[in-house]
């Protein structure tokens, strides 16, 4: 319904500005009350403030550019310091070099091309991602499938941040592995350095070299199927020299060791709701099933 | 649940002027713990802010941007006045030199005849109509509206940031007002 237009409408956006004060803005705010194109003015206005906050601001994007801007800062002030004579003799040396550097790019181009390249990915399972260049970071988005990540800090010191659907995992060091399925982050395997997974409202999570993390899943074996806690665990193999991306997947994760962490997952969601009888019980099939697990020692004390 | 979660999340902590200030002053004296924190309070409100001017991963540097200048004029920063108009005037100046060097960049490349790509996803709708509208205002127009409608800046403060008198802010935000409630008309 169209309303007429009040001769007073400007009121509205003087009031919003802080043009109207004391009786002035009194007045207008009873003129408001009853006045329906004023009254609609005033919407528009308000509604307008609400459109222009847009969409909500990435709240996992603004850590990890709070710890890429520290870190910025922090070289920044710990380079600036008053030049001495060796800082100029310092100066004048890397000037040399640059000098040198440009002179033998000019030489030998072919030389510089084999660098390593600051980013190798390596998709597996039909995987959906794109790769995108900034300023501040190398980021690769990953919907759907695998990726093996090898990252060479001598080529760059951008760092790598893979987006996936439901966070996303900034890289620390130099290799590791993402999985995703139905939207959802199933997996993720260091193999070198280490890597930050970053999600909306949860706690960030650091993996080491020789670390995995797996999603929380629903347990099926028993009929006591309960919704197990997600869990940062050393993987079975030594990982700290795995061969080649192209082979590391499955050297990396042995079949068994994705069932022995479900185990073990399924024995802490027990203990976490206080049926400690049936995590006994199940401590003590996991020490059947995998008498050289990795958790023995915690499953022992459980079980007993 | 999720996204009752992250809408709280959206919400930010009203600024205490003396508290930034004191944050400020460390900053000053090299405490980069305080910048973290002078971050937290106000880093919502700038990116919130940048991203209407640059496309998103642009906004996010140009932020980052934006502290780290503060760190360098922290000593500058006169008591009793408010960080975060502060901040936004680093922030307007860092997009004007980011705007004018991305302009020489595509003279550069328009030479070599290609053009850079500068495409920000569209939203759907009204949010659409109103971000067109808002990209179609001057600058100044812009963050005129901007810092009046989304942080809730008084006029005398606006004009303090973009260094014109308070009377020609008033004038542009009733032009950008207009401009934006006829995208509302049309739409209802």
């Amino acid at each position: 319904m169209k309303h007429p237009m009040c001769p007073r409408a400007w009121e509205v956006e003087a009031a919003r500005d802080g043009r109207l004060l004391g009786e002035a803005l009194a007045k207008h705010e009873r003129h408001r009350q009853t006045c329906p194109g004023c009254q609609r003015e005033h919407q528009l206005a308000s509604r307008l403030s609400e459109v222009l906050a847009g969409e909500p601001v990435d709240e996992v994007a603004l850590r990890r550019a709070r710890a890429s801007l520290l870190e910025r800062a922090h070289g920044r002030s710990s380079v600036r310091s008053r030049p001495t004579w060796s800082s100029w003799t310092l100066a004048a040396a890397v000037a040399l070099l640059v000098a040198l550097g440009f002179w033998l790019r000019g030489r030998a181009v072919s030389t510089t091309l084999q660098r390593p390249t600051a980013l190798d990915v390596a998709p597996a399972d039909g995987a959906r991602w794109t790769r995108r260049d900034t300023e501040t970071h190398h980021r690769i988005d990953l919907s759907e499938g695998t990726l093996e990540l090898t990252v060479t800090r001598s080529a760059g010191r951008r760092p790598v941040v893979v987006q996936v659907p439901d966070g996303e995992i900034e890289d620390l060091g130099t290799r590791f592995r993402v999985v995703v399925h139905d939207a959802k982050t199933e997996s993720i395997v260091v193999n070198e350095g280490s890597v930050v997974f970053r999600r909306p409202a949860l706690p960030d999570v650091r993996l080491s070299a020789g670390e995995r993390w797996d999603a929380p899943r629903v347990a099926t074996a028993s009929p006591t199927a309960a919704a197990v806690p997600e869990a940062v665990a050393p993987m079975p193999a030594p990982a700290r020299r795995s061969p080649p991306p192209s082979s590391a997947p499955t050297a990396a994760t042995p079949p068994a060791s994705g069932e022995e962490d479900v185990a073990y997952l399924r024995v802490v969601g027990l203990l976490r709701e206080g049926r400690a009888e049936e995590a006994r019980l199940e401590a003590r099939e996991y020490l059947r099933r995998y008498p050289d697990g990795f958790r023995r020692r915690e499953m022992e004390r459980i079980g007993r | 649940m999720a996204v009752a979660v992250i809408r709280e999340l959206r919400v930010v902590p009203r600024a205490d002027d003396g508290a930034d200030a004191d944050l400020l002053s460390r900053i000053a004296k090299g405490d980069l713990g305080a910048l973290g924190e002078l971050y937290d309070r106000h880093a919502v409100a700038v990116l919130r802010f940048t991203r209407r001017f640059a496309p998103h991963e642009d906004a996010e540097d140009a932020t980052q941007v934006v502290f780290l200048r503060a760190v360098g004029a922290a000593a500058r920063f006169r008591a009793g006045t408010k960080a975060r108009p502060w901040l936004f005037g680093i922030a307007l100046r860092v997009l004007r030199e980011r705007r004018r060097s991305l302009a020489r960049w595509a003279a550069a490349l328009a030479d070599l005849g290609r053009q850079p790509a500068r495409v920000v996803p569209a939203p759907d709708g009204l949010e659409r109509d109103v971000a067109r509208a808002l990209a179609s205002l001057s600058e100044a127009d812009r963050a005129c509206i901007l810092l009046a409608e989304l942080e809730g800046l008084t006029g005398s403060e606006i004009a303090e940031i973009l260094g014109v008198p308070v009377g020609t802010v008033w004038r542009r935000l009733h032009d950008a007002r207009r401009r934006l409630k006829r995208v509302f008309e049309e739409k209802t």
